[in-house]
């Protein structure tokens, strides 16, 4: 089965996506790889995966066993202390499961009777990610054989402009696609602790434009009359706290070494302000808050290349409006829909040969619990229930020794219809804690 | 040195390839008119639809076309109810809304002497006239053929443009009743209807006679054509005129758009002695986006004429107990503020299987009142049942409402007396 496993690796490489199955049971069953070592090792000094991101300096050689693990519960190779990605993955996909088939079961106990508070869609949302994202993983680990990630992995590139795609648009309509200029300058408490200033600034790229499909307010040329004109400002601040725990948290003796974890609080605010305008007078605005003070999350690094993170708060709406030239007018806030994201990411290293540019990918599962900007997954009559499905690859490119790194990712919201997204941004270093003694969580902050 | 310069074309390939694909993905091709290769799940085809089919060209040689009750011109029309012709020569009008309604009848060029015209769905207090078009002249009085809902007529195609007008002489009070989730409940909702009988006896006897039921969507469970046919039949028994709107498992089929080919249509308004009536389609977790552009003119009244406003959709705009049932929530936002300000009485919905209300939504024009009653019949999960529906009282002056509820228990169980957020009626 070992030298399936790795006849698979090698013959697949990344086709093997498309077999994901079979690639599961593989990953998750296959036992030694000659060479490896069993059992946790003791803690050495920190692996080249636990520099900071901000040196952009060659890493230490790995101190870590770089051999091919052998047994299932074996080590990663270059693991340092041991991380034990099959079994950590296996009891993802099996909490993903739990997780998924307990939010099923709210929303058949309750059906639509769910309510704003009730956490079934973040349960299905994240149970899907984790299980998806185990199988993901389990693919990729087919062939990197978990080896520990590249100190100048992806993340959030502290300036970056995004683009979404609109939809088609119909004669007489135009639906733009959603720019926005969005930003994440870290900064490092202590090495293993840091915040992150998430936001960013945007809209619809255009006015958006719907028409009236009744045929008799049709124009004199037989095409729909124009309907409304929208015109769309997003605002979007968020402060993400993570520390990470030591690892591992239990004695080395009683630890089962299925991974780093951080824990995370990421208080948030969305503003969303749509122009609608009928004439030049009836113009109106609507502004909606969703303010998000109390989410809290988790990270679990399942080896040095893939991570879960996950998110879940109660939500609060505030709404005001305006009409042409009046006052606005706030209305009091009300307890909105249960927030939650859940992430998974697999760093693909392309490039990271020392002296060279180093080129780091990442594939990055998602699912988002809101419908906040009108996107959802809806299946059959299962209508307004669930948020959107992200898919999205970012690679990131760094000259040798250069302090800034370029990062460019394209993506696919499903939900309501697909969105391709497209974004460029540029990575700087972060601040705070200096590079030498900071050391974050290996398997990373982000 | 080689690997390296092997690894950045490759590289660039590979980002190459990302943004090929990515382009290919993004919107393209040659724009078409809206539904012009419907999908059905879409609101706006649904709008298209229940327009096209409020008029209708017969093979008689006339085109008839559903009119709000105060239009004088034929040129336009108003998806204010469903035309079909079922023979030659014979065509059905379904009207949407209650109380009173218009249908304007254009000959065309050499048209044959008659058309055979049903109207359905019509309150027999109504007092149905066709008349001429160029000078009012009285043609015939359609008379209610005793408590039914039908109304026939052979509408003669010799004396140029017709109208057809029902008017309701509107009493001082009235109720009506509304209740939403039918689905796989349809024995359950059987016996709501038989209740309505006695709903209906019993306020002609209080002089507030029951003028209509609001039907709040999810009228099937798996949106097939033959569970449309059988509620309609169903429909046919109910003593008093329905309005209705379609809910999520109504619609949730690409094609055919079964709900509007049965019902008409799903976003409309009308007045009913003194109460502005909207009924907006929300089946989708979403309004249509031209309905949302003509929400204030579906619920603008004159206060003076019309002090109440009532509106009916199938999904809750609140998130409240729904979790938020709307995907587009910027719509569910503005329809509560546009229904705040224009002071709207109450927001009835279904979606949720129960009686549930929440008397103050926060909005920023104040509270609005909505009331979920999707207590017509679905499943309800292993609690306490609760099968029933609202009654609305209304009197015009002084201008006053108020919501009871009326249970329907199942068989072989009495009533229940468990706390429910408005009143329990008095037995009708």
């Amino acid at each position: 089965m070992s030298a399936a496993a790795r006849t698979a690796s090698r013959v697949l490489g990344s086709r093997a996506l498309a077999l994901v199955p079979l690639s599961i049971a593989l990953a998750l069953t296959s036992p030694q790889v000659a060479g490896a070592r069993e059992g946790p090792r003791t803690p050495e000094p920190a692996t080249a995966a636990s520099e900071p991101e901000t040196t952009a300096q060659e890493p230490p050689p790995r101190r870590g066993d770089p051999r091919p693990r052998r047994g299932f519960a074996a080590c990663n190779p270059g693991s340092d202390p041991c991380t034990r990605s099959r079994p950590a993955r296996l009891l993802l996909a099996l909490t993903g499961v739990v997780l998924s088939g307990a939010g099923t079961a709210i929303f058949l106990t309750l059906g639509d009777s769910v309510g704003a508070g009730d956490p079934g869609g973040v349960m299905v949302g994240a149970g899907f990610t984790a299980l998806t994202g185990a199988a993901i993983g389990s693919i990729f680990a087919l062939v990197d054989h978990d080896l520990p990630t590249d100190f100048d992995r992806v993340r959030p590139a502290p300036l970056e402009l995004g683009y979404g795609f609109g939809p088609r648009p119909a004669v007489g309509e135009r639906r733009p696609g959603t720019l926005r200029m969005r930003f994440a300058p870290t900064y490092w408490i202590t090495p293993g602790a840091r915040v992150r200033l998430l936001g960013h600034v945007g809209g619809l790229a255009g006015e958006a434009v719907d028409v009236d499909p009744r045929p008799q307010a049709a124009e004199p040329s037989g095409e729909f009359a124009t309907a409304q004109r929208e015109r769309r400002l997003d605002v979007g601040v968020a402060l993400d706290t993570a520390v990470a725990l030591p690892y591992p948290v239990l004695p080395a003796t009683r630890s089962a070494f299925l991974g780093r974890a951080e824990l995370r609080w990421k208080p948030e605010a969305q503003i969303r302000r749509h122009t609608y305008n009928h004439g030049a007078a009836n113009e109106e605005l609507q502004e909606r808050v969703m303010f998000l003070p109390l989410t809290v999350g988790a990270r679990w690094s399942v080896s040095s290349r893939q991570r879960l993170t996950v998110y879940a708060g109660p939500r609060f709406d505030f709404s005001a409006h305006r009409r042409a030239d009046g006052p606005m007018r706030r209305g009091a806030p009300s307890i909105g829909p249960f927030y939650g994201e859940a992430w998974y990411e697999v760093d693909v290293p392309l490039a990271t040969r020392a002296g060279r540019t180093r080129v780091n990918s990442q594939l990055a599962l998602g699912y988002v619990h809101s419908r906040f900007d009108g996107r959802g997954i809806n299946v059959d009559a299962v209508i307004g229930f669930m948020g959107p499905v992200h898919l999205r690859w970012v690679t990131r490119v760094r000259p040798p020794g250069a302090r800034f790194a370029a990062q460019a990712g394209a993506g696919l919201i499903l939900g309501d219809g697909a969105t391709v997204t497209l974004s460029v941004g540029v990575v700087m270093p972060d601040a705070g804690a200096a590079p030498a003694r900071r050391r974050p969580s290996s398997e990373g902050s982000r | 040195m080689n690997m390296s310069r092997h690894t950045c074309p490759s590289i660039n390939a590979r980002l190459g390839l990302a943004l090929a694909l990515a382009l290919a993905l993004a919107p393209g091709g040659c724009a078409q008119p809206v539904c012009a290769q419907p999908d059905y799940r879409d609101p706006d085809c649904r709008v298209l639809e229940e327009n096209e089919r409020a008029r209708l060209r017969s093979s008689a040689g006339a085109e008839l076309r559903m009119q709000a009750p105060d239009a004088d011109a034929t040129s336009s029309w108003d998806a204010l109810g469903l035309l079909r012709e079922e023979r030659p020569g014979e065509v059905t009008a379904r009207v949407a809304a209650l109380g009173d309604f218009a249908l304007s009848i254009e000959p065309a060029e050499q048209p044959a002497d008659a058309l055979e015209l049903t109207l359905t769905n019509v309150d027999p207090r109504l007092v149905v006239e066709l008349t001429r078009a160029d000078d009012d002249a009285l043609i015939a009085v359609l008379p209610a053929d005793g408590p039914s809902l039908r109304r026939h007529a052979r509408v003669p195609l010799t004396e140029g443009a017709l109208w057809l007008r029902g008017a309701l002489a509107c009493p001082d009070r009235f109720r009506l009743v509304a209740v939403g989730d039918v689905q796989d409940g349809v024995r359950h909702f059987e016996r709501i209807l038989d209740h309505l009988e006695l709903e209906r006896a019993a306020a002609e006897e209080a002089g507030e006679p029951l003028l209509g039921l609001l039907l709040l969507g999810d009228l099937t469970d798996r949106a097939r054509d033959d569970e449309f046919r059988a509620l309609r039949e169903l429909l046919a028994r109910a003593p008093v005129p329905v309005a209705a709107t379609p809910g999520n498992h109504d619609i949730f089929r690409a094609f055919p758009p079964s709900y509007n080919e049965i019902f008409g249509p799903g976003s409309y308004s009308f007045e009913l002695c003194g109460a502005r009536v909207a009924m907006l389609d929300s089946g989708s977790g979403m309004i249509a986006d031209s309905v949302e552009a003509r929400l204030d003119e579906l619920i603008a009244r004159d206060r003076e004429r019309a002090p109440f406003l009532l509106v009916g959709t199938h999904i809750p705009a609140h998130a409240g107990l729904t979790g938020n049932g709307w995907t587009r929530e910027d719509q569910a936002e503005r329809l509560l503020t546009a229904l705040a300000e224009a002071k709207v009485d109450i927001l009835l919905t279904g979606h949720v299987h129960a009686l549930r209300e929440y008397p103050a939504v926060p909005t920023p024009y104040g509270p609005v009142r909505e009331l979920i009653a999707g207590t017509a019949g679905a499943a309800q999960g292993s609690g306490q049942l609760d099968f029933g529906y609202v009654r609305l009282s209304l009197a015009r002056a002084p201008a006053s409402m108020e919501a009871c509820y009326v249970e329907v228990p199942p068989p072989g169980e009495r009533e229940t007396s468990s706390d429910r957020p408005i009143p329990s009626c008095a037995a009708p």
